[in-house]
């Protein structure tokens, strides 16, 4: 995507700027001791259509790190994942992204 | 034991196709979960961890976590109900065999089984107070009173193995 020369004197991210409904929701998922790996990765690939290199990653993530982001969509969008995430037993929050 | 087979496509639908064969045992102590997990879920107050792991906040912020729950109703717990309803059916229908069933199982019904298992297995582990590394947590001794729990742990963790696989590589 082509960038705008960039006039702005503000150098704080972008997405402060925005209107509050168009900033994106972080959809994160939280390390469990108890669901299995290659379930965690069905489940992402299920929900979100990664392929198994994006899926076992992002596991990967939540596994080592504790959470990852596994996507950063708008609002409603966010709550209906959070909630599938939900239904299939894994731990799942969403919060403001760009902060 | 458990045994999970590709069968190939359905032939109306082109869909994959598997039987998966449980022993007497195994579908004894199968067809008892649904029932006992109502059963928790029909008493929340008696069950608060447990339901807490089943139906997690989704905001952090208390209000709007309030305002969330109150769209959600009770759609959460309904699909819960519905997917347990789901595997008596499918258990009920399941062809009976020499030593055991065989359910012929698509890929809806591998992912309802996949939910069903995995939130017993939930239940199972908080209820065990498990919150780091399971391997490190079983008990070495058989006579341990929780020996029977880690041991449903273990197997339905498998049989969840068993069939994430063959959903990765039908055939």
């Amino acid at each position: 995507m082509a960038e705008r020369p960039d006039t702005r004197t503000d150098t704080r991210p972008e997405t402060r700027n925005k209107p509050e409904t168009l900033r994106p929701w972080d959809v994160v998922v939280w390390d469990d001791p108890i669901n299995l790996m290659s379930y965690v990765v069905y489940v992402f690939q299920r929900l979100f259509g990664f392929n198994d290199s994006v899926a076992n990653q992002k596991m990967m993530e939540v596994h080592n790190d504790g959470r990852s982001i596994v996507v950063s969509v708008e609002r409603e969008r966010a709550e209906f994942y959070v909630t599938r995430l939900h239904a299939y037993g894994l731990q799942a929050t969403m919060e403001r992204g760009g902060e | 034991m458990t045994r999970l087979r590709h069968e190939g496509k359905d032939p109306e639908t082109g869909h994959d196709v598997w039987s998966l064969r449980l022993v007497d045992l195994e579908a004894s102590i199968l067809a008892s979960l649904p029932d006992q997990l109502e059963a928790l879920l029909a008493r929340p107050d008696s069950n608060r961890r447990v339901i807490e792991r089943l139906f997690p906040k989704s905001y952090t912020d208390p209000e709007e976590e309030a305002l969330n729950r109150k769209l959600l109703g009770n759609s959460l717990l309904q699909e819960r109900q519905e997917t347990l309803q789901a595997i008596r059916e499918q258990l009920e229908s399941a062809e009976q065999k020499p030593n055991g069933l065989e359910l012929k199982l698509d890929r809806m019904s591998m992912d309802l089984w996949l939910r069903f298992m995995n939130d017993v297995r939930l239940v199972i582990a908080t209820d065990l107070g498990i919150s780091e590394n399971l391997d490190e947590e079983v008990p070495l001794d058989s006579e341990d009173p929780d020996a029977p729990k880690f041991a449903l742990l273990e197997y339905l963790g498998g049989v969840e193995a068993i069939l994430v696989e063959a959903l990765s590589h039908p055939g």
